[in-house]
């Protein structure tokens, strides 16, 4: 038998939180708390809108369709502003983007959602649970689920590396909520997160490129820094 | 040494003689059982009962009481030799054996010798020999002198006595046979009817140094002399000739110090006679150092010679006459340099009452720095005192501390000690003053014996370059004896911390080098030590920061040239009486430089069956396991490489067979942290399961990133099997 590769991940999330941080709670207030000082100056769209996220602790999720937050270089020098006047500075100057606050999430998405993305983020799964653990590895339990709704017949096997020291969260258990519904509502506990969903291919070749990374997963870590590090070719496969 | 016999020495026995052991652990040793055994001369041995001893803490025996206890009648008299049992790491108590006689006025003191050198056998080939050099002297005519001749092993030993006159002269010669575990006492009585003055006395044996231990004395029971003859092991032929400086510390001249409470018109003279015991003349120069008020003054002396194994008396009351101050009366001190072998001076200083009654031996120590010296005993019971001399060879002005310990307590006393000076003082009076330190500490006035140590005012490790010297004097029993050790504190162990290490290649990894003194205490010298590599290519060193350059293993080496070997010596043991005798310390650590090459499960931390009701949920419909494992990357030779910070991530594949029809894998990434661990979440989830007695395979790929590096390492694939009852990798 001939071995068969296949596809990492289907959805990818990016995850921002700080160790040391104070843990979020009612994120929906984080929105409106003035940021002592925000600069970004010919920065990619997306890495400003994660350092966003990272520095006020406000969940964010961002649906790419194409490569415009990527190529997009904003700027912007904001003292005493809250995260959303500084999220509507960012997005005005990527064209087709637009945010809102949905689910608690601080969400950039494209103005006209193409079909593949919506239909992705709305599969419904009957039942989500996972333990404690890291972010990567709730997210990957979640993807086990989407490929059993994609692929009933066809099993699953993960294995998610993960540090030891590495902060984690909270057990999670939910029924009949949609993709979107799970990765906002684990995002938005402490110590909180953000996920991405990159450009799809068509919804036709989705099981055809599962062995290529076309969606793929940034984590940034711990540390501030690691923001810089999100790569705007999202095609690796299944590679680190 | 583990099982440590401390040593043995020479106790006499005779119906007019009290003959004591006495011994003192080191102020830092807890209780240790010491075993004391006494051998008669014919080698038969007596067991004693096991003494128990406090850290600082003094015991003594009375031999004459432990003979009769023994059976042993007690008007016999007996020769022998004492030994005794303990088990410690390192050489811890300083044991005297002390014969006294108090009718005529006598006292010999011989420290044991320790146990490394006792445990030397008798060569079994025979062909080994060893050669003691000795010095003795007649302060009078009277004067005779002995050696005794204690064989500790189980085979007897022939020994020849060889006694010379100053110009080296043989004046008789004795071939003795001791028997295993026996002592042999030999009068020395060509001394009597040479017209020398001085003289020399060899011994040689069969087998190796100290296989035979030999003591040496002079006396002369009419006048109430007594005094110690030294013996030393003479310089092999091929050490090199360097500069070498003693001093004599502490030597009377003139009238006696009141506050001594000698007997009116007591007056002491200094004494010095030497002895070259190595094959070269010796240029000798003396120079005598002495205070006046608190200012210290000095003056060379006559240069001398002295051809090889002749023995010279200096006549040094008329050398200070003559080039000294005049009519001097008071303490002074001798140094004595010379340039040729080391040790091969041997030496005899101290001062002389006019009748040859007080005794006071000084033995010339070597001047070099040091760290903490410690005095084995002090006594002020019976009538005794303690005389303390301090001398600063410098020419820098030190404070020092002497701290006295006593059981239950200690008192620090600060000495400050101008350029060349001397200080001394009897230990009573800081008894009898009952003046507290600057701790608040006083002497209880019960107290009546301890030890002590001088030290620099920031502690025992503090170089400092003093000579001390202490004598314990009875007047009542015309008594005056050095029954005490000195001991330099330095290092007893060295180690370079980790070892073996390990390193990844481009990595590092921070080594430590400690040394241990003799008190215990730790110091770290990582950063004052010159470090080594055994192999650049592989890795290198500075301060302990240990970088991998390549695989390979490799050794570091760390040294420290200033710290002083911890040195104990007693005196009666050892003429040159350099403290310390050596200086630096080093250690090793050996280590690997690392390659990540695969990686082990070192434990599982969850491992149960899973399925659309549990948590994690598998899909609905689907069963499986989900196992959690903590992780280690290992190197080249399986060993686990311990660095945090190396950021790991992973792809799957799955292979065959693939029973459970599995379709993807999900992988995520971590960074090693508390020692090199990582996390791993294997979890699989079928519609097959769990019903299904097929598996799964998939190869896991963890490719490695070593911190400050760019380098990728792919380590050997992990197999996971997967089934519905549970998931392994690599077997495990």
């Amino acid at each position: 038998m001939a071995m068969k590769k296949v596809a990492p991940v289907i959805l990818s999330i990016v995850l921002l939180f700080g160790s040391a941080r104070p843990q979020l709670g009612g994120f929906g207030s984080g929105y409106d708390k003035p940021l002592a000082g925000f600069e970004s100056h010919r920065e990619p769209a997306i890495q400003a809108i994660l350092r966003l996220g990272l520095e006020s602790k406000v969940p964010i999720g961002i649906i790419e369709t194409d490569e415009q937050l990527c190529k997009a270089k904003v700027d912007v020098a904001a003292q005493g502003q809250t995260p959303l006047q500084i999220i509507a500075a960012l997005i005005a100057q990527v064209s087709g983007y637009s945010w809102s606050v949905k689910d608690g999430v601080l969400s950039v998405q494209p103005a006209n959602m193409p079909d593949g993305p919506v239909r992705l983020l709305s599969i419904a799964i009957p039942r989500f649970a996972a333990p404690e653990g890291t972010l990567d590895s709730q997210r990957a339990i979640l993807w086990m689920q989407i490929r059993g709704v994609l692929e009933p017949g066809e099993g699953t096997a993960v294995s998610v590396m993960r540090s030891l020291k590495a902060q984690t969260f909270p057990p999670i258990d939910m029924s009949n909520a949609t993709v979107e519904q799970i990765l906002d509502r684990i995002v938005s506990r402490a110590p909180g997160g953000a996920w991405v969903l990159f450009p799809l291919p068509k919804q036709s070749e989705w099981r055809d490129k599962l062995d290529v990374r076309f969606i793929a997963a940034f984590s940034y870590g711990e540390e501030a820094s690691k923001v810089r590090d999100v790569s705007c070719q999202p095609y690796g496969g299944n590679s680190p | 040494m583990a099982a440590g016999e401390e040593g043995r020495g020479p106790p006499q026995s005779a119906p007019e003689q009290k003959a004591n052991i006495v011994w003192n652990p080191h102020k830092y040793c807890t209780r240790a059982p010491v075993t004391p055994i006494l051998y008669l001369s014919n080698g038969q041995m007596y067991q004693l009962a096991d003494v128990k001893l406090e850290p600082s803490g003094t015991a003594v025996i009375s031999v004459n009481d432990a003979l009769a206890a023994q059976g042993i009648a007690p008007y016999a008299t007996l020769t022998g030799h004492v030994e005794v049992r303990y088990t410690w790491p390192w050489d811890a108590l300083c044991v005297s054996v002390r014969d006294v006689d108090p009718v005529h006025s006598l006292i010999f003191t011989y420290n044991l010798q320790p146990a490394a050198s006792v445990t030397a056998a008798p060569s079994a080939s025979g062909l080994q020999s060893s050669m003691l050099e000795g010095l003795w002297w007649k302060q009078e005519p009277n004067v005779t002198g002995f050696v005794s001749l204690s064989n500790p092993s189980t085979q007897p030993i022939s020994a020849t006595v060889q006694v010379t006159d100053d110009q080296a002269n043989v004046l008789g010669e004795h071939t003795i046979q001791v028997s295993a575990n026996g002592t042999k006492l030999l009068d020395l009585q060509e001394m009597q009817s040479s017209l020398s003055n001085a003289g020399g006395v060899r011994v040689t044996y069969a087998g190796a140094e100290n296989s035979l231990l030999v003591y040496g004395g002079l006396e002369d029971p009419v006048t109430g002399f007594s005094a110690s003859l030294p013996l030393h092991f003479p310089p092999a032929t091929s050490v090199k000739q360097v500069s070498s400086s003693y001093v004599a510390v502490g030597m009377m001249a003139g009238e006696a110090d009141p506050m001594m409470l000698f007997p009116a018109g007591t007056r002491f003279t200094p004494y010095a006679v030497v002895r070259n015991i190595s094959a070269q003349v010796l240029s000798v120069l003396p120079t005598l150092y002495w205070m006046e008020g608190s200012v210290s003054h000095s003056v060379a002396l006559p240069r001398f010679t002295v051809p090889p194994y002749r023995a010279q008396n200096l006549n040094l009351d008329s050398l200070i006459s003559s080039a000294g101050p005049a009519n001097f009366n008071g303490s002074a001190n001798v140094t004595f340099e010379y340039f040729g072998q080391p040790k091969s001076l041997l030496m005899a200083t101290g001062s002389v009452d006019q009748k040859n009654t007080y005794v006071f031996e000084v033995h010339p120590q070597g001047i070099v720095e040091s760290v903490a010296k410690t005095l084995s005993y002090w006594s002020t019971a019976d009538g005794d005192d303690t005389m303390v001399t301090l001398w600063n060879p410098a020419d820098e002005a030190q404070d020092l501390v002497f701290t006295l310990f006593f059981s239950g307590g200690r008192y620090n006393l600060p000495v400050h000690l101008g350029p060349k000076a001397t200080r001394m003082f009897n230990i009573s009076d800081s008894i009898l003053n009952q003046v507290p330190d600057a701790e608040g500490n006083i002497i209880p006035a019960s107290v009546r014996e301890g030890s002590a140590e001088i030290t620099g005012p920031k502690g025992e490790n503090e170089h400092i370059l003093v000579s001390m010297d202490a004598g314990i004097y009875n007047v009542q029993k015309a008594t005056c004896g050095q029954q005490y050790c000195i001991t330099c504190q330095g290092a007893v162990d060295s180690w370079v911390a980790a070892d073996p290490f390990a390193v990844a290649v481009g990595g590092q990894t921070q080594l430590t080098f400690t040394v241990q003194y003799h008190s215990g205490t730790q110091y770290d010298l990582t950063g004052t030590s010159n470090w080594s590599s055994s192999n650049t290519s592989i890795g290198t060193v500075s301060a302990g920061l240990v970088a991998g350059v390549s695989p390979g293993s490799l050794q570091m080496s760390a040294s420290n040239d200033f710290t002083p070997d911890y040195f104990h010596a007693c005196y009666g043991l050892n003429t040159d009486f350099y403290c310390p005798q050596e200086q630096g310390v080093s250690g090793g650590s050996g280590g690997t430089v690392q390659v990540p090459t695969d990686s082990r499960i070192v434990a599982t931390t969850n491992s149960y069956f899973i399925s659309s009701t549990t948590s994690p949920a598998c899909p609905s419909g689907q069963a499986g396991w989900y196992r959690t494992v903590t992780k280690i990357v290992t190197d080249q030779t399986g060993a686990d490489i311990r660095l945090d910070g190396q950021s790991l991530s992973e792809i799957g594949t799955i292979t065959v067979p693939n029973d459970l029809n599995i379709s993807s894998i999900a992988t995520g990434s971590a960074v090693t942290q508390g020692g090199g661990y990582f996390g791993d979440i294997y979890t699989v989830c079928s519609p097959l399961c769990p019903s299904s007695p097929g598996e799964t395979d998939a190869i896991q790929q963890i490719v490695d990133v070593l911190p400050n590096s760019s380098t990728k390492y792919y380590l050997n694939g992990v197999t996971i099997k997967a089934k519905c009852t549970g998931v392994t990798a690599n077997g495990k």
